[in-house]
């Protein structure tokens, strides 16, 4: 549509939520523009301009380190926002808030991993897991997840299509955690938001990896999926460039009027009203702009009536273990590498003091034109480098597993002192790892070295961290019945406020091991019935033409 | 109003440095220089565009006195040497040549 000056739902931000929902509620014929920061990449973007491995300057980028930790080798990518336009300034040594300031957001790198919280990951929630299952259906059939039904309590099953085949390496894996003989530990085919339909015009290629970007769009995102199907509908519209600063209260009431928005090319101050307002900018940016809106009335910022915005920031602490299976030394290939990333791990571990813990992961089996494996042979003389690097080439095998995050509200985000390009106020993030993480961290690293083992693992090479590379960032916006303990009620909906609501990870109370965006993209189908709902049923308190 | 900075205090812009002469006489100093030969347009272009590389060829340049007709020798590698010579090794193994030997060449297609 023309560029609105007015409209029924303002949705900052077009990553898991903010997609979602701009979809569901431009569909049902709502009037909706999408703010976005950042510009759109083009559509070939991850097949010309930056494809994956090694297609381009031997994957090599401006920010590439040398030596290299290979573990980190995922948060090199130019993608990835740091400071200058950014949520926080990134100080060093700080916490790692990742970033992606374009249309998708982090699901342009997004590695796709589609789980559904259990009805325990539900404990702290004003709601259970029932209330949210018919939306998991939904977006599962919207954005199409591959996997297999189990019929494992503590991960529930959702509507698939098939998996790509598992190769060699993940059969020794699916062994190894069987040969454990604990009945709560399992290996079983991942759960991806892929199109591995083969007739599907998003038709995975099998690159291998799929946090370097999807060259065929077969990994779910806005972009790729939905907004080629409301783009052009009189009802949406789409505005990059667009930085949102903060919201304006209608005067004397608990309303909000629109946002004050940045144009990026111009540095302009723009406006634009609205009925609802909708953040979906993430756990660090969406609490910013709440920040950001203190006025007279509320001068800890907006959402903040009860100084809940901004505390308990989660990500999940992880332990990474990478080898070389000897089993598979000499072997070469003749199957599907598919996306890499084949299997889910489920299990638990035990802390000092008794107490057990759950705890999930993935097992990565690529082709690794990258050559991080050369970390491990630092110590070879070159010519045993070149054989060994042959005879090992399709041995490697990396588990990332991922425990529950820390609730404490002493990790959080709060206004800085510095401020951005713009001129627009950073937030600075207060976040320590807990003796506790560090255990939890300790019992995954020793799990993961016994399946290695049992596998037929050489040397392990082990990683870990908890200073927010996990990039499932939760709890600053919590979701609670009581406006003491949460930012949103049950609706989403800021508790002190009448029209603004929040729909990312923020909302998530406590984070679980689980991987939370697929929980973020139910959670914005069932937002997005209820705000049509409320548009339909005459709630809104006028309904105004979409054009100024 | 701002003061001007002293002039003695202001740093010098960055010499106008020939990548294509200096990526040239490093690779001599590095175990793969033979494999890397073809690749000497994708060297120069790449230790440009890295940041960390940049940084290191030009202090090696400053070390080599390089820009006044000197020569690099492997002292003057220093502190940047095993930047140097991990990422003449990286871009070995990540070589056409070498993935052919491991049957990953050409990338790009459908790896089903």
């Amino acid at each position: 549509m023309a560029e609105a000056a007015h409209c029924d739902v303002i949705v900052v931000g077009t990553g898991a939520g903010g997609g979602i929902l701009a979809y569901e509620l431009a569909k049902a014929g709502l009037n909706v523009v999408s703010l976005e920061q950042g510009g759109q990449l083009a559509d070939d973007h991850f097949k010309r301009v930056d494809p994956p491995g090694t297609a381009l300057d031997f994957g090599i980028r401006s920010n590439t380190v040398w030596p290299a930790e290979p573990h980190d080798s995922l948060f090199v990518h130019p993608l990835f926002e740091k400071g200058e336009d950014g949520s926080t300034g990134w100080p060093e040594g700080g916490f790692r808030h990742y970033q992606i300031i374009k249309v998708n957001g982090l699901q342009n790198l997004w590695n796709g991993v589609s789980v559904r919280f259990s009805e325990k990951d539900f404990a702290d929630w004003p709601f259970r897991y029932a209330e949210l299952a018919p939306h998991y259906d939904a977006v599962e059939r919207r954005i199409v997840v591959c996997g297999t039904k189990e019929d494992i309590p503590e991960l529930p099953d959702g509507i698939y299509v098939p998996p790509k085949p598992l190769r060699p390496a993940d059969q020794m894996i699916i062994n190894a955690v069987n040969g454990l003989e604990e009945p709560y530990s399992r290996a079983i085919p991942n759960r991806k938001a892929i199109d591995t339909r083969p007739d599907s015009p998003n038709a995975c290629a099998s690159t291998g990896i799929c946090t370097s970007g999807c060259p065929t769009g077969a990994v779910y995102k806005f972009t790729a999926r939905l907004l080629p199907e409301i783009a052009k509908l009189p009802n949406y519209e789409l505005r990059t460039g667009a930085k949102v600063v903060r919201l304006l209260r209608e005067p004397g009431s608990r309303r909000v009027l629109g946002v004050e928005y940045r144009d990026m090319a111009t540095g302009e101050s723009r406006l634009l009203t609205a009925d609802r307002v909708v953040l979906a900018t993430g756990a660090i940016e969406s609490p910013r702009i709440l920040f950001n809106s203190a006025d007279d009335v509320a001068p800890e910022g907006m959402g903040n009536a009860f100084g809940q915005l901004g505390l308990r920031l989660q990500d999940n602490p992880k332990s990474v273990l990478s080898t070389s299976l000897w089993k598979l030394w000499g072997s070469g290939r003749d199957f599907d590498i598919g996306y890499g990333d084949l299997l889910i791990l489920l299990s638990r571990g035990t802390l000092p003091d008794g107490e057990e813990f759950p705890f999930i992961g993935h097992a990565i089996h690529g082709v690794p034109d990258v050559p991080h494996y050369l970390v491990g042979m630092k110590r070879f003389p070159p010519f045993m480098k070149e054989r060994l690097s042959r005879f090992m080439f399709h041995s490697y095998v990396t588990l990332g597993l991922f425990c529950a995050g820390d609730p404490n509200p002493a990790n959080r985000v709060r206004p800085a002192n510095s401020y951005d390009r713009f001129g627009v106020r950073h937030v600075t993030v207060d976040f320590s790892s807990s003796d506790k993480a560090d255990k939890m961290m300790d019992a995954m690293e020793a799990w993961g070295r016994t399946v290695l083992r049992h596998a037929g693992a050489t040397s392990i090479y082990p990683s870990r961290d908890n200073s927010g590379t996990g990039i499932h960032y939760a709890g600053t916006t919590a979701i609670s019945a009581d406006p003491a303990k949460g930012v949103v009620d049950a609706n989403l909906k800021c508790h002190d406020l009448d029209n603004v609501y929040v729909c990312d990870g923020g909302v998530v109370p406590v984070l679980p091991d689980k991987h939370l965006t697929l929980t973020i993209m139910a959670m914005a189908h069932r937002l997005a019935g209820h705000l049509v709902e409320k548009a339909r049923s005459g709630a809104a308190a006028t309904a105004q033409p979409a054009h100024a | 109003m701002a003061t001007p900075p002293d002039a003695e205090t202001v740093s010098a812009p960055a010499a106008p440095l020939d990548f294509e002469r200096l990526v040239a006489a490093v690779l001599p100093l590095d175990h793969y220089h033979r494999e890397l030969e073809p690749l000497l347009p994708d060297l120069i272009r790449i230790v440009q565009l890295n940041d960390q590389l940049n940084g290191a060829f030009r202090r090696i340049a400053d070390r080599a006195g390089f820009t006044e007709g000197g020569e690099v020798e492997r002292k003057h590698l220093g502190e940047d040497a095993e930047a140097v010579h991990t990422f003449f090794e990286y871009v070995y193994f990540a070589s056409p040549a070498f993935l052919s030997t491991v049957g990953e060449w050409p990338l790009g297609g459908v790896r089903g």
